[in-house]
């Protein structure tokens, strides 16, 4: 057995007892995947939509809204952040429906907007909704949503990738839909600790108490879910109050977001350290972020030992093919017993629970499962989602060791 | 108004019927690996087994050729043409096996004994037929070193690559140079090998890392 080995034993330990742990809380309180609330009284609601150059989206988004299926007329805020295109000029063709427009000059910051917004006007509703312009929800959006506001002071949707088109979307599809699921078990077992960006829901005092948005924050969303849970507030989530949103189209789109998020992640961790391993904070203390950071090392080196193994053996080749030559030939294929190895038994045990976790995520997102329609999707998805993230991370990792100056 | 949690709770619960779970599939997987790693070495053992029988038996044939008055030259096509390259098959699964194998050495060490011995044989008795029957093809004695040698990876491509090439014309015996066999010890005495890799070719040895071009050359293909 070589360091690799335990290495490997070690992924497979907490891949396993991640599955194992996620799959009881699924099985032991089914009955709480959907519950049945009933709304006493309909709360008033805001919605706030920052927008920087959304003139494709923005007009959808209000229309949106303005179309929720709810008693109480939510009321809208569109936050100009200093547009350069038509974004102000067609959100103002909603005023006559009520629709607010306010202007501010840009600062480069979703959290300085919302914030300018809660500051500067008088909210007068119970909730405030934040939404990404590019972003709309389903028609009974706030029936899903708000009955949870009854037991948390926040509640987060459920975010899917509206018209997945290229690779980059399909494996973001399966992704927001794996995520749908664990949202879902993270607040049933009270480790939520991501307040996503559209859709959100809290309550509007909360807010105020708690100081807003950190506008020092790359990920204002998650800080602001770490802030609520250490000060002892609830996060719930709906599992079928369903965000549209549109997500990264290209590999460099992605990038971006993802080392904006993973970098505002591991700011979070370091700013929340005191957390980890605190009973106090539940099992988002004493499970959930120290996981989470065992798992951050297992996806880096999940990515970096493959590509390592795999470039050095191209190279190894390519050098020898130039220097003695090589005649073209079909590998004989043949099975034998000693190609299985050691750790095969895990590797499949593994691969069959990842695809259960992919089926069960898929029908709780109210999405059918067409593996012949949809197979593209779970092909790029377990081809390359796991290099992705390793590679995001990776970056994440180096960027913020290396202090490169952020922006987004 | 929902009021604020002082201490979130923990679910134990869940964490120790996880524990359990994982260990449970975690202990069928080690067992489940053990299992392979033994079937391997069954496997390759059964496989050894059978190449000794088929060894046995051309050698029984060999001694009844002067009693049958047969000719020995059109008696071993069999041999050369299949058994042989079974053998040279048999070594590169030994090989997959000593790179990935998990299990213990010295269970592993007994089997590239017999395997190495086998190829010996193989090799005198091809050197033998060669000089008797005046076949065409090249028999090469490769010693090699799984410590230390990185020139041994060029030299295993190289010959592999010859192989390809002329598969009528070129038989290759690897011979692992730190297995304390006394044969071996001998051979390395005899042709004075201090160092890998090493080949025999028609009686005389070629030290250090020798070029596609150059073994071309030796055997005779050249274009």
């Amino acid at each position: 057995m070589k360091l690799i080995d335990f290495i490997y034993i070690f992924a497979i330990l907490v891949a396993l007892y991640s599955s194992f742990l996620w799959l009881c809380v699924l099985v032991g309180k089914r009955e709480r995947i959907k519950e049945n609330l009933k709304l006493k009284r309909y709360p008033s609601i805001t919605f706030l939509i920052p927008a920087y150059n959304e003139e494709k989206h923005i007009a959808k988004c209000i229309e949106s809204i303005l179309n929720l299926d709810y008693p109480k007329k939510p009321k809208i805020v569109v936050i100009n952040d200093g547009s350069t295109d038509r974004t102000e000029e067609i959100a103002r063709r909603y005023e006559k429906f009520g629709v607010k427009v306010i202007s501010k000059p840009n600062e480069g910051k979703k959290s300085k907007a919302l914030n300018y917004a809660l500051k500067n006007l008088k909210i007068d509703t119970e909730l405030v909704a934040c939404m990404d312009a590019d972003s709309y929800p389903e028609k009974d959006f706030l029936k899903k949503i708000v009955p949870y506001i009854q037991k948390a002071h926040a509640v987060t949707p459920a975010m899917k990738v509206a018209n997945p088109r290229t690779w980059i979307e399909k494996i973001q599809w399966v992704e927001y839909c794996f995520s749908i699921m664990l949202r879902r078990l993270f607040a049933i077992f009270d480790c939520q600790y991501v307040l996503p960006g559209p859709g959100s829901i809290y309550r509007t005092d909360v807010l105020k108490k708690v100081g807003y948005f950190d506008e020092n924050n790359l990920t204002e969303d998650m800080e602001l879910a770490f802030r609520l849970i250490e000060k002892g507030y609830r996060i719930e989530n709906a599992i079928d109050a369903y965000v549209y949103t549109d997500c990264p189209k290209t590999f460099k789109e992605l990038f971006k977001q993802r080392l904006r998020w993973y970098r505002g992640y591991l700011q979070n961790v370091k700013k929340y350290f005191h957390m980890v391993l605190n009973p106090k904070y539940g099992n988002l203390g004493v499970f959930v972020l120290p996981v989470n950071f065992f798992w951050l090392f297992i996806v880096v080196f999940l990515f970096v030992y493959p590509v390592y193994k795999l470039l050095f053996t191209a190279i190894e080749n390519l050098w020898r093919w130039a220097k003695f030559g090589f005649v073209l030939s079909f590998p004989e294929l043949h099975f034998s017993v000693v190609y299985l190895n050691f750790f095969t038994f895990f590797w499949i045990f593994l691969a069959v629970l990842n695809f259960t976790n992919i089926y069960l995520s898929v029908r709780f997102s109210g999405e059918k499962l067409d593996l012949w329609k949809k197979k593209t999707f779970y092909i790029y998805f377990f081809l390359f989602y796991s290099f992705l993230i390793g590679f995001f991370y990776l970056a994440a990792i180096a960027a913020e060791l290396l202090r490169v100056r952020e922006k987004w | 108004m929902v009021k604020r949690v002082r201490k979130r709770k923990i679910y134990w619960k869940y964490y120790l019927l996880a524990g359990v779970l994982t260990s449970l599939v975690f202990v069928i997987g080690l067992m489940a690996g053990i299992l392979i790693e033994a079937s391997k070495v069954t496997f390759l053992e059964k496989k050894l087994k059978e190449l000794e029988i088929s060894k046995t038996d051309s050698e029984v044939k060999s001694s009844m050729l002067p009693l049958l008055n047969a000719n020995p030259c059109e008696a071993f096509e069999y041999e050369v043409e299949k058994l042989i390259p079974k053998v040279s098959k048999f070594g590169e699964e030994l090989e997959v096996f000593e790179a990935t194998r998990k299990g213990s050495y010295q269970e592993y060490l007994a089997l590239k004994k017999e395997y190495t011995l086998m190829n010996l044989k193989y090799w005198m008795f091809v050197k033998s037929l060669k000089e008797k029957c005046n076949y065409s093809f090249v028999p090469i004695l490769y010693f090699y070193s799984n410590k230390n040698c990185p020139a041994c990876k060029d030299q295993g491509y190289v010959l592999s690559l010859l192989k390809k090439k002329y598969p009528k014309k070129v038989m290759i015996f690897a011979i692992d140079g730190d297995l304390d066999l006394e044969s071996v010890s001998l051979l390395k005495k005899v042709y004075n090998i201090t160092a890998y890799p090493s080949l025999i070719i028609n009686g005389r040895v070629y030290k250090g890392l020798k070029t596609t071009s150059f073994l071309e050359k030796i055997i005779g293909v050249e274009r």
